[in-house]
């Protein structure tokens, strides 16, 4: 090593680690005392290794997935090794073989018990599942009729019979009903029963089909104390889910007891005749503890739904383009289910809306509203949060009805544009900008609403697909905004050629992560927005908006590209 | 029983007196977390480095019952976990890490911090330089700036890669150049 020439960084790391030979680090420390330019790189090699050593304790480290096991097998694992250590061989292979055989032989008994005892007393089963089952029950509830009459039950209390009106049965069995989550106005009905069995954790069902019925029986695989339901059942007519009895068995301190309500024999008629009296038939079917309100009895009992089926029906909808203005919204009902709603103009897009959702269309956790203008103004409903931006631009405007119009004037006459196509091309040129403008807005709103729309233990829960979809989405937004504020900026440069080179330099430090990052950038988009608005729409008021030549809206189109490309790169797997 | 004793034992071979089982249990509730870093760094996957992490200290129980000796459980451990690693990158056919970890850190950009705006940049905007850079280096450069920052000799590091010594001060020269350069977009 020559002490005079300037040391590279790779002898300047082995003397900062300490690894270079004795005798080139002397040359190496002589160096470093006189030469300034060697300790500046020596220092930014030390702050280097600073800067990355906090970060894997202070950013990466605390940030690292906790192993999913949580270290559990690892004592499993070690026993297996020392057992198999203290074991011959053939020993354990022969005793396994053994255990194995007993343990199918007893399966398949206890198997074909069971099937038999299946198709003996509950009858053969059915493919319908539970959940559609009870879907479909309550459609038929809701579509035949409301105000129906309170019903009058029979019910059998252990070997006790009585009839009772429901809403008015004995105190422990309406307490019996409300501790589990059943509607004491209306016990036997699909929507009771959905919530009995939507508030538990694992559960066990079958549905098997005898004698024109229809039965759901429901068994709990959690640990039940008192009066907790062991096992339910409910009992409806096949050719019109009509719920024809009910039936429970609850723990009690002396032992199981059984309790079922079935239609009292004078009460309502095979058929129930249809009804106007909506809200009495709604506040009937809410379930305990819930306050009533004008939802319909699916929103009441429908499933909650997990983050990744949201994620699914999101990305669908962001695929036909109906999440831009929130033509369609995502939102959570009360009990955690979907609910999206959609007001559009034409039947055409209410159709392709329906077909991109057709997929999800039997899923009881989501709710679909979906109606043109026309009938949502039959309804007298109207779509959340819809952005409305038109084009004040009408006729045939004369070039001084838009602020730009002097500068437009000017562009297109300077190019040879003749006077009587004068008019056409600025509107066309306004409507372009406006355009642009506007889907980068409504693109940069729907990136904040999807970024902002799953919590941390969501997005955690995300298989490897759904992750994919997830950085999709979120690529077309960026990508979108991007674009567009890309092809305003190339339609005016020409016409603002020199207010177009301001902006460029200087651009502010931008914050990291994709929330703020989104909410920054729809600020941004806002305020560009709103000057573009401002110069290429007819309006009588004053501008409140800065000039669309001022430096700031030129830094601000410079800003949107930088931040839109670094969400994009930041989302990319 | 002190870890400097575990090794010791450990260091002797097979004390019969002393329960294998126990003194590899007691290493691998000492080092697992840090050898777990080490691993899903380098393959991204939560679940698969952890399966890695304890399959070294497994290993090392098996080593120990047939009498060999194993002179640095620490280095050994490290030098096991990153060729189980390396395995399991080239059984998987990934190029970069990403995964679990890259998951994790975009999941936490988009949570509500309780930052301000401008603790967010001050306190980001490097983090994600890092997490980016260190993303994109090969395998061989991030495994030297990982068990370096462990506290590893260039000599160790390179026994536990299987490469020469100055490669490993040229992968670490690389890897600090990497992390030095301004972040672009």
């Amino acid at each position: 090593m020559d002490g005079r020439q300037h040391l590279p960084d790779a002898d300047l790391l082995l003397y900062l680690d300490g690894e270079m030979p004795p005798k080139d680090a002397t040359i190496c420390r002589t160096h470093l005392e006189y030469c300034w330019r060697c300790q500046a790189r020596q220092a930014a090699l030390r702050n280097a290794i600073h800067s990355f050593v906090g970060f894997l304790e202070d950013d990466y480290s605390p940030q690292l997935p906790m192993p999913p096991n949580q270290w559990r097998g690892f004592d499993r694992k070690l026993r297996q090794l020392q057992a198999a250590r203290l074991r011959p061989s053939w020993v354990l292979q022969a005793s396994q073989g053994l255990m194995q055989w007993r343990a199918m032989l007893a399966g398949s008994g206890v198997a074909a018990a069971t099937v038999a005892a299946l198709f003996l007393f509950v009858g053969r089963p059915q493919k319908l599942s539970a959940t559609e089952l009870l879907r479909r029950v309550m459609s038929a509830e809701v579509s035949t009729q409301t105000g129906k009459p309170r019903r009058a039950l029979r019910v059998t209390f252990g070997k006790k019979v009585f009839r009772a009106q429901a809403g008015l049965l004995p105190d422990q069995i309406a307490r019996v009903l409300q501790s589990n989550h059943f509607d004491v106005q209306d016990p036997i009905s699909a929507a009771s029963f959905a919530a009995w069995r939507n508030s538990l954790n694992q559960k066990e069902d079958i549905v098997a089909e005898s004698g024109g019925l229809l039965t759901l029986r429901t068994k709990p695989r959690q640990e039940a104390g008192e009066w907790q339901i062991l096992e339910a059942s409910l009992t409806v007519r096949t050719q019109d889910f009509y719920p024809v009895r009910e039936s429970f068995t609850i723990g009690s301190a002396q032992g199981p007891e059984t309790v079922e309500f079935t239609e009292s024999e004078d009460s309502a008629p095979l058929v129930p005749p249809a009804a106007t009296l909506a809200a009495s038939r709604l506040e009937r079917a809410v379930p305990t503890g819930i306050t009533p309100s004008a939802r319909t009895l699916r929103e009441v009992a429908a499933p909650e739904a997990p983050p990744a089926l949201e994620l699914h029906v999101v990305s669908r909808i962001h695929a036909i383009g109906a999440d831009l203005g929130q033509e369609a919204a995502v939102s959570r009902t009360e009990g955690n289910a979907l609910a999206v709603n959609a007001v559009v103009e034409h039947l055409e897009r209410k159709r392709q809306i329906l077909a991109a959702l057709a997929p999800f269309e039997q899923n009881p956790a989501i709710h679909f509203n979906i109606l043109t203008t026309a009938e949502a103004a039959g309804q007298n409903r109207r779509s959340p949060g819809r952005i409305r931006r038109t084009l004040l631009v009408d006729g045939s405007p004369s070039g001084n009805t838009v602020r730009a119009g002097p500068a437009l004037l000017s562009y297109f006459s300077s190019r040879g544009v003749p006077e009587p196509e004068l008019t056409g091309k600025i509107q066309r040129f306004s409507e372009e900008a406006v355009r642009h403008s506007k889907a980068a807005l409504l693109h940069s709103l729907a990136l904040q609403d999807f970024v902002t729309r799953f919590s941390l233990s969501d997005m955690h829960s995300f298989q490897e697909a759904d992750r994919s979809q997830w950085r999709q989405v979120i690529c077309d937004h960026a990508q979108s905004i991007a674009d567009n504020t890309a092809a305003l900026r190339a339609q005016l440069t020409p016409v603002y050629g020199i207010a177009a080179g301001y902006g460029e330099k200087g651009a502010t430090v931008k914050p990291n992560g994709l929330r703020p990052m989104s909410a920054s950038l729809v600020a941004l988009v806002k305020s560009q927005d709103e000057i573009v608005h401002s110069a290429f729409t007819l309006s009588n008021e004053e501008a409140s908006a800065p000039a669309i030549n001022a430096p700031l809206f030129w830094r601000s189109l410079s800003e949107v590209q930088d931040s839109a490309r670094q969400i994009r790169y930041l989302s990319l797997p | 029983m002190a870890l400097e004793q575990v090794y010791e034992y450990v260091q002797a071979g097979i004390d019969q007196s002393v329960d294998v089982g126990s003194q590899v249990t007691q290493l691998f509730e000492a080092q697992r977390d840090s050898l777990y870093r080490y691993v899903v760094t380098l393959i991204g996957e939560s679940g698969a480095a952890e399966e890695i992490t304890q399959d070294v200290f497994l290993k090392l129980y098996e080593h120990l019952l047939k009498g060999i000796q194993v002179v640095n459980v620490r280095s050994w451990s490290y030098r096991v976990a990153h060729n189980l690693a390396i395995d399991f990158v080239r059984a998987q056919k990934l190029s970069a890490f990403g995964g679990d970890i890259l998951w994790s850190g975009l999941a936490e950009t988009c949570s509500d911090s309780s930052l301000g705006p401008e603790e967010l940049v001050l306190h980001s905007e490097k983090a994600a330089h890092f997490r980016t850079a260190l993303a994109s280096l090969p395998v061989q450069q991030r495994a030297c700036l990982l068990l370096r920052a462990e506290g590893f000799r260039y000599r160790e590091i390179a026994q536990m890669l299987g490469v020469a010594v100055p490669t490993v001060g040229e992968s670490l020269r690389r890897g600090l150049q990497r992390l030095m350069q301004k972040p672009h977009v």
